[in-house]
């Protein structure tokens, strides 16, 4: 199976490098036969790196052992689900995964556009052969996870090493796929951006074609981050869900120029104005995903994400020179053609609110940027190591944070064109009302922290921007249609799905908001206690019932019962627990015990024994409105999906032409 | 006399209280400000490890001692170097570190508000209207002719 596998990918990058071929051919020859043959042979290749993905998991799902990269990432002792994991968990896996992720999007968009997009799919394959081509180089000549071991390697004799502690949980089962379906998926929008270049069909047409194909990756690495973060929450037990780490960040940014992209493409749908900008942006957040690979691969940062240091940093680094060159090569030639036809009116107009938009998220991209390069740039300059930690991350990120949730909340109320003194005073008088005056209450009920009192009157100001407008509308669709209230909504919802589907995304946004203002409402306890010994915390009373060793197939486990009352009232019993996994003796692993309620949530983690005086060492925290953050992702997801489900409008007139 | 010697024992339990409560205030503060030096990945009242624990009992002991703040960061720069500090020091070199990220937001918008100025001039008649050229005709031909294909 092992060479099976290794064939596969040979014969895809075969494929690929023909389909490049014909169609580069197919412009200089102009024949279409070549098109034609272009397209069999990527979606051929496409489905060779996905079938040797599947080999891959098969020999994870057997424990062929004989296999080194099966050995290093899988154990006979673990589970059969984080076997599955294991494709992900090393470099050589990670990659095929990359690329069979870009096999999967290749196949969809070729199906998809089958039949449209005639001219731009062409420059479209070329693109996406060319990236799919770099990922087999890589994986054919320095990173094959197909490589066997030596025989009578003491390694396979013992049944594998298994996966990493830290990645046994639910959440990495899903976090890194959603990421990789996020960061690959740009590349989708990024070569239809290229087409458009090439080919000059820069109206708005390659930006309606890839709305969804936006969309997607956007909603997928939203989803990795804030699933990322939940893993971080449960399993690293520093009762944080963001530290700022390299890798996070990394994932972190072209999420935000992506958000910005979204945003300015409703101007050139609209207004066919801002071609220049939303061609730089994709490129922009494109080129953010391959440099998000290459500080992963390269062992440039260190991080708790990152894979072993390689070679990898400078063909990751030369191909993300590539692309910025090509690029500005393509803006150069075809500058001409990027110049907008129609004129901004007004600075207090919608599109001069989206610009502003745009110019936030990239300068919060920036600096996030700068913050995690410049441990580099000192060294090189200064030769000094520096860490840039979460401290600075968060004095730099924040007060741009607040302004951009300002917009947020300001965007909406613009109107198109112009916004006329009459309307402003009009749209803004309840939001700035209602913002004021939670400020005002929530200092009345002893609130002293700026961060949050701006958040909670932020907050409050979008949200009434957002139900006043809504209110609207249902008025005047019952109005004119006659509709009861929730029919309104409906077809409101249903006739400008974006529209809302971005309010909805904007109120998950807010709870998030407010979830990150609870962090500064947190209490936490470092304690030691003996069996039977308690501690107050914030009205919580934590006793420990009992602690003892659970031995388990692939580690063994000392278990702390720590009952927690109020008031008298047994609340629940958390059982916190330290492991020491079999093959990683040297890695204690720490399982954090969590009760989550409303509005807080209980969490303890033991630091350790100390067999002198028979007592445990526990931290303890309270972290108030920590759920409004996955509320708030929850919530986030609904609305992305809202955005992208089609309109009844939409399904009618598809099942007409079907 | 009772009464004013009550009131003293008072405030100093209160002084005594509220320099407790500073000292540990210090103490997560610092713990913060403190890479764990096992691995420099995470602040000391984050990690885990042996070494971090050691930090931690370092700075309870200094704190002790009547060390201030930044003797005691000082003391962690002299053994580890500036990595130990959570974030840079925003002196020399360094203060690019805390400039540049305000720097970003005000040139970009001096830039946008240039932008938008520029963009609410009107177009020029040569830019809004623009000639069909070898490129788009070749394109047009193209897609007729794969539409006529079927493809």
């Amino acid at each position: 199976m092992a060479l099976f596998g290794a064939t596969l990918i040979q014969l895809a990058f075969l494929l690929t490098l023909s389909a490049i071929g014909m169609s580069a051919w197919y412009f200089w020859k102009q024949d279409l036969r070549f098109y034609v043959g272009a397209r069999r042979s990527l979606i051929g290749a496409s489905l060779l790196v996905i079938g040797a993905a599947l080999t891959l998991i098969q020999q994870l799902l057997v424990g062929n052992y004989a296999l080194e990269y099966v050995a290093r990432y899988s154990s006979r002792t673990n589970d059969g689900i984080y076997k599955i994991a294991g494709l992900w968990a090393g470099m050589e896996g990670s990659l095929l995964f990359w690329a069979s992720v870009l096999g999967t999007y290749i196949f969809l968009v070729s199906y998809f556009n089958r039949k449209r997009n005639r001219t731009l799919m062409p420059i479209v394959n070329i693109v996406l052969g060319i990236v799919m081509l770099f990922f087999l180089f890589i994986i054919i000549n320095f990173e094959n996870p197909f490589r066997v071991l030596p025989l009578g390697t003491a390694i396979e004799a013992q049944g594998g090493t298994g996966l990493n502690p830290l990645l046994q949980n639910w959440a990495m089962l899903i976090h890194p796929p959603l990421l990789y379906l996020g960061y690959v998926g740009f590349v989708v929008p990024f070569a239809f951006a290229v087409a458009a270049l090439v080919t000059k069909r820069l109206d708005a047409t390659w930006i309606r074609s890839t709305r969804r194909w936006t969309l997607i990756p956007w909603l997928f690495l939203g989803a990795g981050v804030i699933l990322g973060g939940r893993w971080a929450y449960v399993e690293l037990g520093w009762g944080g869900y963001w530290a700022w780490d390299p890798v996070e960040n990394a994932s972190f940014l072209p999420w935000l120029t992506g958000t910005a992209y979204l945003h300015s493409v409703i101007i050139q749908e609209k207004k066919n104005m801002l071609k220049m900008w939303n061609v730089v942006l994709i490129m922009i957040t494109f080129t953010l995903t391959i440099f998000g690979t290459y500080l992963t691969r390269s062992g440039i940062l260190s991080s708790v994400h990152a894979f072993a240091a390689t070679d990898l940093g400078i063909w990751f680094f030369g191909f993300v020179v590539f692309i910025i060159l090509s690029c500005v090569a393509l803006l150069v030639w075809r500058k001409d053609e990027l110049s907008s036809q129609r004129r901004l009116e007004s600075f207090t107009s919608r599109e001069s609110g989206f610009l502003f938009n745009n110019m936030i998220f990239l300068a919060l991209a920036m600096a996030i940027l700068w913050g995690t390069m410049f441990p580099i740039l000192s060294e090189a300059v200064r030769g000094v190591q520096i860490t840039v930690g979460s401290t600075y991350f968060n004095r730099i990120t924040a007060p741009i944070g607040m302004l951009l949730l300002v917009l947020v909340g300001v965007g909406p109320l613009l109107s198109w064109r112009r916004t006329s003194r009459a309307t402003l005073l009009r749209n803004f008088t309840w939001p700035l009302a209602a913002g004021t005056g939670t400020m005002v209450i929530a200092m009345l009920l002893g609130m002293r922290q700026v961060y949050p009192l701006i958040i909670a009157g932020l907050v409050a100001f979008v949200l009434a921007g957002i139900l006043i407008e809504t209110v609207n509308g249902i008025r005047a669709r019952r109005r004119l249609a006659g509709e009861g209230v929730f029919l309104a909504l409906r077809s409101m919802i249903d006739k400008n799905r974006s529209r809302y589907g971005g309010y909805i995304v904007h109120i998950g946004i807010l709870c998030m908001f407010i979830g990150f203002a609870g962090k500064a409402f947190s209490t936490e306890q470092d304690v030691s206690l003996g069996q039977g010994e308690s501690e107050i915390l914030k009205g919580y009373t934590f006793t420990v019932d009992r602690f003892y060793t659970e031995e388990h197939p692939s580690y063994s486990a000392f278990i702390v019962d720590l009952a927690v009352e109020k008031q008298h009232r047994p609340v629940t019993v958390l059982r916190p627990e330290r492991r020491h996994y079999t093959n990683w003796e040297d890695q204690p692993n720490t399982e954090v015990a969590l009760f989550s309620r409303p509005l807080e949530d209980l969490y303890a983690i033991v630091g350790g024994y100390d067999p002198e005086s028979d007592k445990v060492l526990l931290k303890i925290m309270i972290n108030p409105l920590v759920q409004m953050v996955w509320l708030g992702g929850i919530i986030l997801i609904l609305g992305t999906l809202v955005a992208l489900l089609p309109s009844r409008a939409e399904r009618k007139a598809k099942e007409v032409t079907a | 006399m009772n009464k004013f010697r009550l009131g003293l024992l008072l405030l100093a339990l209160a002084a005594g209280l509220a320099g407790q409560e500073g000292k540990d205030a210090l103490q997560r503060e610092l713990e913060k400000e403190v890479m764990a030096p096992c691995c420099y990945g995470a602040p000391v009242s984050e990690h885990e490890s042996e070494a971090a624990k050691q930090v931690r009992g370092q700075i309870t002991q200094l704190i002790g001692e009547g060390r201030t703040r930044e003797e005691i960061l000082d003391m962690y720069v002299a053994i580890y170097g500036e990595r130990i500090l959570a974030q840079p020091r925003a002196e020399g070199f360094n203060l690019m570190a805390y400039v540049m990220p305000p720097m970003f937001l005000l040139v970009g918008g001096i830039l946008l508000v240039y932008i938008i100025n520029q963009m609410k001039t009107p177009a020029t008649a040569t830019a809004t209207r623009r000639k069909k050229t070898y490129s788009d005709e070749f394109f047009d031909k193209v897609e007729r002719e794969m539409k006529e294909m079927g493809i």
